[in-house]
């Protein structure tokens, strides 16, 4: 009994010390150190993801900046530890992809009492209050996005000149604002030319589940001959590709997709994909610059912007090799690219020049600048 | 086989600390600023209050896994009621919990299927009802709401339902009742314990408890979205059998376990994220966690199947 | 078997079974001390001794479910290590031991072959019509065959338990069996095949060690008598003309009184009812119960074990709602429908099957003995820490518990000593109506004689007992009253007299 006390004390002591003794040791250094901007993303792994945090860690290094990814499965309450905890790791900016509108707010909240800047990318808020709310903060930066809508648009659009009539859309998570926006894309596409939209499922976000509903579609409408895949990250689109190989529908049934899947050039050559968007993985790259240059003591606006940018359509085997060449083996926008969009490196440049930058990416462009 | 188990009572503690210096090392004292202390209270917090409850459950050796989808459906009823007056909200959260806590347990008392099954097929149900209810999406909550996850209310409520808790389960006939379902269900029968009445207000405490955290949690987010609380009864499962509950339940179930636990699992989470351990990897590392600290609290006298 | 001289003295030389300065301790008891022992070939041994001196545990390192911290062991004069229960049994040394051993949800046959299903094993399928049949055989041998084999365990009542343990025993074909206190669980016919089976062995010249505290039983059926006292061995005595006096005070090792049932020969009780118990029916159980519980009475029933008397024990405490008839608290006007209720209105019952309905064996004995009595000791909600503590000591105190502390798990008890931590939790409840089924079963003589005086003076105070017994004299020694029942219903009602006798109770029993 009595040991048992003294041992709980002694305990409790040794805790107490740890907490608060070491807290003295290891007090908060207040050196120079690089700038550090917190990344939240939904995965790590999976082609997009892969591809987002490279191309980042890329641009930190030509900066002489780093980034600390932190991985929230697109839940909002890690979402939101996630920007604590970044934040708590000393990042001097977030920027993170939001599950939804509803989550912006507390973001923004943490931001304002914490005094980081955050920014989004891949998103726009599309709630009219949660949008004038994050504008009313002065560490909400802004945010990039593609146009998902032209996005659907115009591979709805691609479907149709394929000749389809009946179509499918696989989509993932509802409420998330780019899904719901590629969704009213293709269904603006869909009512223009004429083609039926027989069926459409929610919250695919993995290969398996996308090649079961594929199953399950083409077994409940033979008439079937396109598949919108809205997204993902990649695993969809392989998923619903092997659906249709597994019923020799390829080449009957015409499948767009939006991100990206692994095998780009074969897909397109053995006619699995109509077309595909992608590699708007460059985005979050914008909304790197648009952290670092406010970091950096030059924001490039006292306002809160939206940057709008262009995803790649790849529709032939020659894109397909083209974008590999260009832009996957190399980054798509090179070291001395990159320090010119910074005012550190470049007195001169202005939020209009990113805009232009950002609006004018495509395959071309890329083409155009490395050749 | 005594000393053994002097041992075993120790082992959370030791683990805590263990896991507290382990990070401090790895994170060269990040850990332990008080900004991020203060960030693993606040992330902690909802854990906590849940294995609370849950604690009064498992001292009967039963489970209960439905506390993820309860806390996602508690969430969006506190968020869909908040929308029409922001008053509603913690009522409606509370009313959720005790509802479905009344559920299990009625279940469980009356009809005599395995805890874990009837919590898992409720976990289910829940999670359609939570995907319903936020129409696969999310539903925001009025931004002035936010100002409501402060460490003002935090703490001072998380000190409350502690001393509160603690008194009912050490200092009280309920406490003790529930212990003694958890060593011998027949013989606390045999002793006028009055079992069926137990079990529903155990599973009526953890629930009430998990709406008070679906709140708190739809508070902290500012959203109730379809996938709140997803895999949440793992942690908290985790976190207790880190703490030292004993699967079985019964006269060893401690009511430290659910704060020692709590608090472990929130740093390690949090020691990890500093760190930079990969998503994957840090799942797997609190696995191998969780199976140490099976091994180590397992009593192997009570081989009892998990009522 | 006829030897000369010479083969005597070989036959001294390699005995059966020789264990040899063994020791044993748990944590801080020492159960066993340097205990040197021999049984020879074809022999019948009784071992007795207090509750706690440490015959299970002697009987269970022969038969190898612990090992001893030193010593050791030679069987026919050859170094005997038995590392578990299955290995003794392959040594052929088996135990029938005092707690229930078989595992509820699994059928008789699964318990009877546990460990052995390999014999039923074809192409890595149980056999189970193979292992039925094998059941079925084995225990029409032992006269049991009312027994199935495909039941589930777990809805047998106690005594068949402990003859399928019996059974299963026996199937090794041991050349020492062993018999921890399992009488006491048993009814008249459950004794006869036991002691049927061990002349058996005899006969065969296999050797059997039994151990019981009904040292008449072990004086009319053993060869010699071993005698254990605090761990160490304190005798073995020849039975011949041995009384139950003597061997009684060998054992507790100073003078008894006389006898320890009471002295008066009359009953005696308040008129006040506590108690009426009118028309209670339990379909399949019992019928038609009708009495009255005095104040101040001890109220026998008696009968055979399927009699319905267990299960009107547990009627009358309400956990088992009977199909029809009333139970009623007379003072209280109080009808008693649920255990709750029961409790509330002071009523307290000691069920016969102690290990899974009277204690929670993985919690503490204060935890054990306060359970019942929270209500009692609570203020506003609060139950101290202290008056628990003092409840315990209280309790364990009262009954002589053999323990190393009141946080002491119940499961490492001796056998008699966790029958007196269930009886505690009624008596330091302060119950005014005690139902008690088989309340010594297990006990030591002295402890016996103590319980009995107990009974006495809880009488004295004005507080009631139903004792439901399988033993007569012990119905005939302490009641005021003893109802028999027989096929669930009442028989018959004696009063106290002086020359009752166990024969004129029997013959309304069957
Ligand atoms: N596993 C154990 N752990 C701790 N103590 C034990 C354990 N088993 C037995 N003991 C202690 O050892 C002593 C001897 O116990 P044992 O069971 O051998 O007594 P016994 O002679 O069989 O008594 P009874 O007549 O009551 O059955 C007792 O004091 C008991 O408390
Ligand atoms: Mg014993």
């Amino acid at each position: 009994m009595k040991t048992k006390k003294v041992l709980s004390i002694v305990l409790s002591l040794v805790f107490a010390f740890v907490l608060f003794g070491a807290h003295m040791l290891f007090a908060e250094k207040e050196e120079e150190r690089p700038y550090l901007i917190g990344v939240s993303i939904w995965a790590d792994s999976g082609p997009l993801s892969k591809k987002v945090i490279s191309n980042l860690r890329y641009a930190a290094d030509v900066l002489g900046a780093e980034v600390e990814v932190a991985v929230d499965g697109f839940k909002p309450d890690n979402q939101v530890s996630n920007i604590e905890n970044l934040i708590a790791r000393g990042c001097d900016a977030v920027m993170i992809c939001n599950c939804t509108d509803a989550v912006v707010p507390k973001f923004v909240k943490l931001a304002d009492e914490s005094k980081v800047p955050l920014a989004l990318y891949f998103r726009k808020i599309n709630d009219p209050e949660i949008k004038a709310y994050a504008e009313s903060s002065p560490y909400f930066i802004g945010n990039v996005h593609e146009d998902e809508v032209a996005v659907g648009y115009s591979l709805g659009k691609a479907l149709a000149a394929k000749g389809c009539k009946n179509a499918v859309i696989i989509n993932y998570n509802k409420g998330d604002t780019t899904a719901e926006n590629r969704y009213v894309g293709y269904k603006k596409a869909f009512a223009e030319t004429g083609i039926n939209l027989l069926g459409e499922q929610w919250d695919i976000l993995d290969a398996e589940k996308a090649a079961n509903t594929a199953e399950r579609f083409i077994a409940a409408f033979p008439e079937i001959d396109a598949i919108a895949v809205g997204g993902g990250g990649g695993g969809p689109l392989s998923g619903t590709i092997r659906a249709v190989k597994n019923h020799n529908k390829v080449g009957q049934i015409h499948i767009t997709a939006s991100d990206f899947g692994p095998d780009i050039e074969n897909s397109l050559k053995n006619q699995e994909v109509a077309a595909m968007s992608g590699g708007h993985w460059t985005d979050p790259f914008f909304t790197f610059i648009l952290l670092y240059n406010y970091v950096d003591g030059h924001p490039l606006s006292d306002k809160v912007e939206t940057i709008t940018m262009q995803p790649i359509y790849l529709t032939s085997v020659s894109d397909a090799q083209d974008y590999t060449k260009w832009c996957m083996d190399e980054p798509p926008y090179n070291e001395e690219e990159i320090k010119n969009m910074t005012v550190k490196h470049n007195k001169g440049f202005t939020l209009s020049d990113l805009r232009r930058i950002a609006a004018a990416f495509s395959l071309e462009d890329v083409m155009e600048r490395h050749k | 086989m005594r000393k053994m188990r002097g041992i075993k009572k120790i082992i959370p503690y030791l683990g805590l600390i263990m896991i507290i210096i382990l990070f401090s090392a790895l994170t060269q004292g990040s850990l332990i600023t008080f900004r991020n202390l203060k960030l693993i209270f606040n992330q902690a917090v909802v854990l906590i209050i849940a294995c609370i409850g849950v604690t009064f459950v498992m001292s009967q050796g039963s489970l209960d896994l439905s506390q993820g989808s309860l806390l996602g459906i508690s969430g969006a009823m506190a968020a869909t009621f908040a929308a029409l007056n922001t008053t509603l909200s913690l009522p409606m959260a509370l009313l959720t919990g005790i509802a479905v806590g009344l559920i299990n347990g009625s279940l469980l008392a009356f009809f005599k299927i395995p805890s874990f099954i009837i919590t898992l097929c409720v976990l289910f149900i829940l999670r359609g009802l939570t995907v319903i209810a936020t129409h696969s999406g999310s539903i925001p909550i009025p931004f002035e709401m936010l100002e409501l996850d402060s460490y003002q209310i935090k703490v001072p409520l998380l000190v409350t339902i502690i001393v509160i808790a603690c008194y009912f389960f050490n200092y009280t006939k309920i406490g003790k009742s529930m212990r003694a379902i958890g060593s011998g269900e027949v013989s606390a029968r045999y002793s006028g314990v009055p079992v069926e009445r137990m079990k529903i207000l155990a599973y009526l405490v953890s629930g009430v408890l998990c709406g008070l955290c679906g709140w708190l949690n739809v508070v902290r987010t500012g959203a109730a979205d379809s996938k709140t609380g997803l895999l949440f009864e793992l942690d908290i499962l985790t976190a207790l059998v880190l703490g030292g509950m004993p699967l079985t339940g019964g006269s060893s179930a401690k009511f430290h376990s659910a704060i020692i636990g709590g608090l472990m699992l929130a740093i390690l989470s949090n020691g990890m994220v500093l760190v930079g351990i990969k998503a994957e990897l840090q799942q797997a590392v609190k696995g191998v966690i969780f199976l140490l600290a099976v091994y180590l609290s397992f009593e192997r006298e009570s081989v009892v199947l998990i009522k | 078997m006829a030897s000369t001289n010479g083969v005597m003295l070989q036959e001294e030389d390699v005995s059966l079974l020789r264990v040899d300065n063994i020791n044993k301790t748990f944590v801080t008891t020492r159960a066993l001390r340097d205990v040197k022992f021999e049984v020879e070939e074809g022999e019948i041994r009784g071992l007795v001794g207090e509750n706690g001196s440490g015959k299970s545990t002697l009987a269970s390192i022969i038969s190898g479910i612990i090992y001893p911290d030193n010593g050791e062991m030679l069987k026919h004069g050859k170094s005997y290590e038995p590392g578990s229960l299955l290995d003794a049994n392959r040594s052929k040394i088996s135990i029938v031991v005092q707690e229930m051993a078989t595992i509820d949800g699994l059928t008789v046959a699964a318990n009877l072959f546990l460990g052995e299903e390999k014999l039923f094993k074809k192409f890595g399928f149980l056999n189970t019509s193979g292992m039925n049949k094998s059941s079925m055989k084995v225990l029409q041998r032992f006269g049991i065959e009312n027994i199935k084999p495909d039941a589930d365990i777990s809805f047998l009542s106690f005594e068949d338990r402990k003859l399928v343990e019996f059974a299963k025993a026996l199937y090794v074909e041991p050349d020492l069996l062993i018999v921890d206190e399992t009488t006491a669980a048993l009814s008249q016919h459950g004794r006869e095949i036991l002691f049927r089976e061990i002349e058996r062995l005899k006969s065969k010249n296999r050797s059997v060690i039994f151990i019981s505290h009904d040292l008449g039983e072990v004086i009319e059926h053993c060869d010699h008598i071993t005698i254990m006292k605090d761990g160490e061995i304190v005798d073995t005595v020849t039975t011949g003309s041995l009384k139950e006096r003597a061997l009684k005070e060998l054992m507790v090792g100073r003078e008894l009184q006389q006898s320890y049932y009471r002295e008066d020969t009359e009953a005696f009780y308040s008129d006040d009812v506590v108690l009426g118990v009118s028309d209670l029916t339990l379909e399949g159980s019992y019928y038609n119960i009708s009495f009255e519980l005095h104040r101040g009475e001890v109220l026998g029933i008696g009968g055979l074990t399927n009699c319905g008397m267990h299960l009107l024990g547990k009627t009358l405490f309400g956990l088992e709602s009977a199909s029809s008839g009333t139970i009623e608290v007379v003072k209280r006007k109080k009808v008693i429908t649920n255990y709750v209720e029961a409790i509330a209105n002071g009523i307290g019952y000691l069920p016969k099957n102690r290990d899974q309905e009277g204690l929670m064996l993985l919690s503490s004995i204060k935890d054990n003995i306060c359970l019942p009595s929270l209500s009692k000791i609570q203020r506003n909600t609060f139950i101290s820490p202290r008056k628990e503590r003092e409840l315990a000591e209280s309790g364990t105190r009262q009954l002589n518990i053999k323990m190393s502390s009141i946080n002491q798990f119940c499961l490492y008890l001796s056998g008699g000593n966790k029958q007196k931590v269930t009886l505690s939790k009624w008596l330091v409840r302060d119950s005014d109506i005690l139902i008690l089924d088989c309340p010594t079963r297990g006990i030591d003589v002295a402890v016996k004689a103590s319980i009995y005086s107990l009974m006495q003076e809880l009488k004295v105070k004005g507080k009631s007992i139903i004792m439901i017994s399988e033993e007569l004299q012990e119905l005939i020694g302490v009641s005021d009253r003893i109802i028999v029942l027989k096929d669930g219903r009442i028989k018959r009602i004696f009063s106290r007299r002086k020359d009752l006798t166990e024969e004129e109770i029997i013959h309304y029993m069957i």
